[in-house]
């Protein structure tokens, strides 16, 4: 059973050592990045997610819309437990894979089939399972006899595929993902959108954070938009899409 | 934030669920001292190779100076220097378990501790390398360990528990306070010199045997040393290591139970 309850969630960061003589504050607002503001030893706080509450349930595939620094990759640490929130309560039930960052995990000297069992067991799944689901991994990736080879040997785009290779396939209640499959080209799009549609048809939960607007109407059937660090507005994707694109300013046919 | 209760039994739980990653750590144990050696011939055996040279040249080197037999010199300096380059890297590797594994700590919601374990193993592997070392001079010069070499046992166990303890405490301050992190090296390396390995501790007089009696690492050498070269350490080396440990934990714990949720902002 896959939920996320996020009750009133405020996240601040400290930020160490940044005193800018740049100038002393701007007057006009910025619409990047989170609040910025004095802590009470001086010191400048990011408030990065603003008294924030969603619930998630089985079968939500949520997009998260936002400029630059709104918050995203932030709701994803914290759904994740990575980051504990300043205020507020997070409730997850099942079992999480993050995927959000590409790098992570994976050795780039070490051959990519090599990988599969590093990121696997960092994702909590026991070599006797991975040994069982590596050729299915390997098969998902399409990478062949490149799965031999370093990593480094390896473009962006293939990184991507085995990553979230490995990701959708451990046994995961919950999965979150970055900016991620966006990397992939269109064939390697199309078949993340079928592997993640069965995964939401399991009553799993899928949490996107992405710019491309055709990923997230390919992937995913709820959306939220976040400004700085707050929820400006929640519901089914291709209303939220379209509101995000009119208060942005740009055409919202899948840019 | 407030430290109470909870809090300190949430460490305690973090140090048995890493337990559970064990699957995890060892993996990335061996993989850590194997890609140490990458594409070298010899590999792991690095160590024990420069283990061996090592002995050779200060063997016969100090033991001329110290005038001490080398029958008696090797054996004692082969095991300290072991001993100390196992506790040196638990020290040196322990203030980097988190600073060191930052991609992981915010990607990843694994107990941190599964980082601690996987420098302890790491280092358990390498000090098997060198133990080889060990064995050709126990062989070669005659030296019985026997039983008390069995003492080993409860005696790592004892080392284990402080690493622990220090990577915890270490490796969040260096987190916090990366200078920390720049001092330890030169701390450890100053530490090498005032502790009896190249050395016997009854070779000091007077005043300076608070270099002996005041130095932790005194105690933690020769709780791994003695057992080694077929003596029991005494109740005063075993009592101080048990006390280190307790009063070591003693501390962590509510420091830890402190400042643990921020580490993730820090990395």
């Amino acid at each position: 059973m896959a939920l996320i309850k996020l009750e009133n969630i405020t996240l601040e960061f400290p930020v160490q050592a940044s005193k800018s003589d740049r100038r002393q504050s701007s007057s006009k607002e910025s619409h990047i990045g989170g609040q910025l503001s004095l802590g009470p030893s001086g010191q400048m706080v990011v408030r990065a997610l603003d008294q924030l509450s969603l619930t998630l349930g089985p079968g939500d595939r949520l997009a998260l819309l936002g400029h630059n620094g709104a918050g995203k990759t932030t709701l994803l640490r914290v759904m994740a437990k990575l980051y504990p929130p300043t205020h507020g309560r997070v409730t997850v039930q099942g079992r999480v894979a993050p995927l959000l960052n590409l790098g992570f995990g994976l050795d780039m000297d070490s051959t990519g089939y090599d990988n599969i069992f590093i990121r696997g067991l960092y994702l909590g799944m026991s070599k006797a399972d991975l040994k069982k689901k590596a050729d299915a991994i390997a098969e998902f990736s399409e990478l062949g006899d490149f799965l031999d080879l370093p990593m480094r040997t390896y473009s962006s785009g293939m990184r991507a595929r085995l990553a979230f290779a490995i990701s959708t396939h451990v046994q995961t209640d919950i999965l979150l993902l970055d900016e991620v499959v966006a990397t992939g080209d269109a064939r390697f799009l199309k078949k993340a959108n079928e592997q993640l549609e069965n995964f939401a048809r399991d009553s799993k939960l899928l949490v996107l954070a992405s710019h491309s607007n055709k990923v997230l109407r390919d992937l995913c059937n709820k959306a939220v938009i976040l400004e700085h660090g707050r929820i400006k507005a929640f519901g089914p994707i291709d209303e939220i899409i379209d509101a995000y694109a009119v208060s942005m300013g740009v055409e919202a046919k899948d840019k | 934030m407030r430290t109470n209760g909870s809090n300190m039994l949430d460490v305690l739980q973090e140090v048995r669920d890493g337990w559970r990653w064990r699957e995890l750590w060892m993996t990335l144990g061996w993989r850590d001292v194997q890609t140490r050696h990458r594409r070298s011939r010899i590999g792991p055996f690095w160590n024990t190779l420069s283990l061996s040279l090592f002995v050779i040249c200060i063997g016969s080197l100090y033991g001329g100076i110290m005038s001490h037999p080398m029958s008696d010199y090797i054996p004692h300096l082969v095991t300290g220097y072991m001993v100390w380059v196992f506790l040196n890297a638990l020290v040196l590797e322990g203030k980097d378990a988190f600073v060191g594994n930052a991609t992981a700590i915010r990607e990843i919601p694994v107990p941190r501790t599964v980082y601690i374990y996987k420098l302890l193993w790491k280092n358990l592997i390498i000090l098997s390398f060198n133990s080889l070392v060990y064995i050709a001079v126990v062989v070669l010069y005659g030296v019985s360990p026997f039983p008390n070499v069995i003492l080993i046992l409860p005696a790592l166990m004892l080392v284990f528990l402080n690493g622990i303890w220090v990577a915890l405490l270490l490796g969040l301050i260096n987190v916090r306070y990366r200078d920390v992190g720049q001092m330890i090296p030169n701390a450890m390396r100053l530490a090498f010199f005032v502790t009896p390995i190249l050395w016997y501790p009854d070779s000091v007089t007077g005043i300076r045997t608070i270099f002996v009696d005041f130095n932790p690492f005194y105690y933690f050498i020769e709780l791994l040393r003695a057992p080694l070269l077929g003596q029991a350490p005494t109740t005063l080396v075993w009592a101080v290591a048990i006390g280190i440990t307790a009063v070591g934990w003693g501390i962590t714990v509510p420091i830890y139970a402190h400042w643990r949720r921020r580490i993730a902002f820090w990395v």
